[in-house]
């Protein structure tokens, strides 16, 4: 059952999919919290955690670009680019050929990236791309549901109520519409002002939904 | 009396029929998942003379997500989805099969807060039909009547005949033996859906409309310039679909 759905098996975590069907060592997924600072969700093996958790620490790498582009950014040949030059300064002592970074869409928002590392280097094909643009479609939904618990600083084992995600979404695009921002930055702005506020990422979705609360009418 | 039986009979058999050839067209052009979904499970609640329906898919980590209803109204919404926390649909879910509820006010132990919010909103029976491929499941379609009562069995395999159409709808019969490919057709729907949901936001800002006929309208746009929903909710969430032009058509 899990080959259909996609559900990871539950020895495994998150990132485990994106290893057994992409030509590469390890994978870790991140998902970006109120203050769009990354957060470790889960990597298959310690390289991918480590490699995720320099990109967060130096403030530069394939990462950042993933989410900026809202699109996949390949690596083939790692020692070779001359991008992020404090990242491949710390990456010279860890056995990683190629990068390729998938940002983690919810719809139009950004709302983290997968980070995938070969220990040799060469690119991937354009179907193994596909996969793992639908790889991460399937663990999208789970990496929400932790990018809200984030914003609201829970335990990591509670699930947010379903019944409002939608509403969260609809808030995305009216906040959207009320700044004339992106997708991805009024996402964002829900989950800060919820962090700010002391309410839920929900009760401000609602909130907004229900015309509330405008955040065109917030001050500054 | 019987010639009024059987008139009711025929119309209920080219109904059938349409829904079929509906989604067979499907299978050789461009379409919509989350469109013709939506068109299906109103076709199914019309066929089975019940109130209310949703299709729910799984995602990466197994919940069940709602992807299409006949209403976009918060109350079905909002049925549907405790429906697949605990209640009906995802026991079919997970078991593979029907759960009947042909009582929900009888039924005394089971998922107390899905009975309540049912019997609050005026239901008081439950069909749900799991999607299923190959053995595995893929979500499920869940019914609600406002009249307690089973489905009768010609009724019940009606209803697991248009699961079954639902599951070709949203995975195309050539791939069925990809996993992979699968996988990526579902997760597509979902993803589809949160798109959707995103700009009926936007257009709910901007046009000052309900939820409801920001959906209507995102639809029409989608039919009448001939490309997919997930298109339309794309170039309205980027703005490169001016929302202006959208809302203004009658519908």
């Amino acid at each position: 059952m899990s080959d259909i759905s996609g559900t990871p098996p539950t020895s495994g975590g998150l990132a485990s999919p994106f290893v057994a069907l992409l030509p590469i060592t390890g994978a870790a997924i991140s998902v970006f919290d109120q203050g769009r600072r990354a957060s470790l969700i889960h990597a298959t093996d310690a390289t991918a955690a480590r490699l995720e958790e320099m990109q967060f620490d130096l403030g530069e790498g394939p990462s950042f670009d993933a989410f900026t582009t809202a699109s996949l950014v390949s690596v083939p040949e790692l020692t070779a680019t001359e991008q992020w030059p404090a990242f491949l300064r710390s990456t010279a002592d860890l056995a990683v050929g190629a990068v390729f970074t998938f940002p983690l869409m919810l719809g139009a928002a950004c709302t983290g990236t997968v980070t995938c590392y070969r220990s040799t280097p060469g690119g991937l094909d354009e179907q193994a791309a596909e996969i793992g643009a639908s790889l991460c479609r399937a663990v999208a939904g789970p990496a929400f549901r932790r990018a809200i618990l984030l914003a609201e600083n829970e335990s990591a084992d509670d699930e947010a109520p379903i019944e409002s995600r939608r509403e969260i979404h609809q808030a995305t695009g009216m906040v959207l519409g009320q700044l004339d921002i992106s997708a991805t930055d009024a996402f964002s702005r829900i989950r800060a002002y919820a962090f700010s506020s002391g309410y839920t990422v929900q009760e401000i979705a609602h909130a907004v939904v229900s015309r509330r609360l405008n955040f065109a009418e917030l001050p500054e | 009396m019987h010639d009024i039986e059987h008139a009711a009979d025929s119309t209920r058999e080219e109904r059938i029929n349409d829904a079929f050839v509906r989604v067979a067209g499907t299978l050789v052009e461009d379409y919509d998942v989350v469109d013709l979904l939506s068109t299906l499970v109103h076709t199914c609640t019309q066929l089975l003379d019940v109130q209310s329906g949703g299709i729910l898919l799984a995602d990466g980590a197994g919940t069940l997500e709602l992807v299409a209803s006949t209403s976009e109204e918060a109350e079905t919404v909002e049925i549907m989805i405790v429906a697949a926390g605990a209640g009906p649909c995802i026991d079919s879910f997970k078991t593979g099969s029907v759960v009947s509820v042909p009582d929900i006010d009888r039924d005394s132990n089971r998922w107390p807060r899905f009975r309540r919010t049912a019997l609050e909103q005026g239901f008081r029976a439950a069909h749900a039909t799991p999607l299923r491929l190959h053995g595995a499941v893929i979500g499920a379609m869940n019914l609600l009547s406002t009249e307690p009562g089973a489905l009768s069995a010609r009724d019940a395999e009606l209803a697991q005949a248009l699961a079954d159409v639902a599951t070709v709808g949203i995975l195309h019969e050539r791939s069925f033996r990809q996993p992979e490919v699968v996988a990526a057709q579902l997760h597509l729907a979902l993803d589809t859906r949160i798109l959707v949901e995103q700009a009926k936001g936007v257009l709910a800002q901007v046009r000052s409309c309900t939820m409801t006929e920001a959906f209507t309208a995102l639809r029409d746009y989608a039919r009448v310039h001939d490309i997919t929903l997930r298109a339309a909710a794309e170039g309205v969430v980027n703005r490169s679909i001016s929302v202006e032009a959208m809302v203004s058509q009658p519908g």
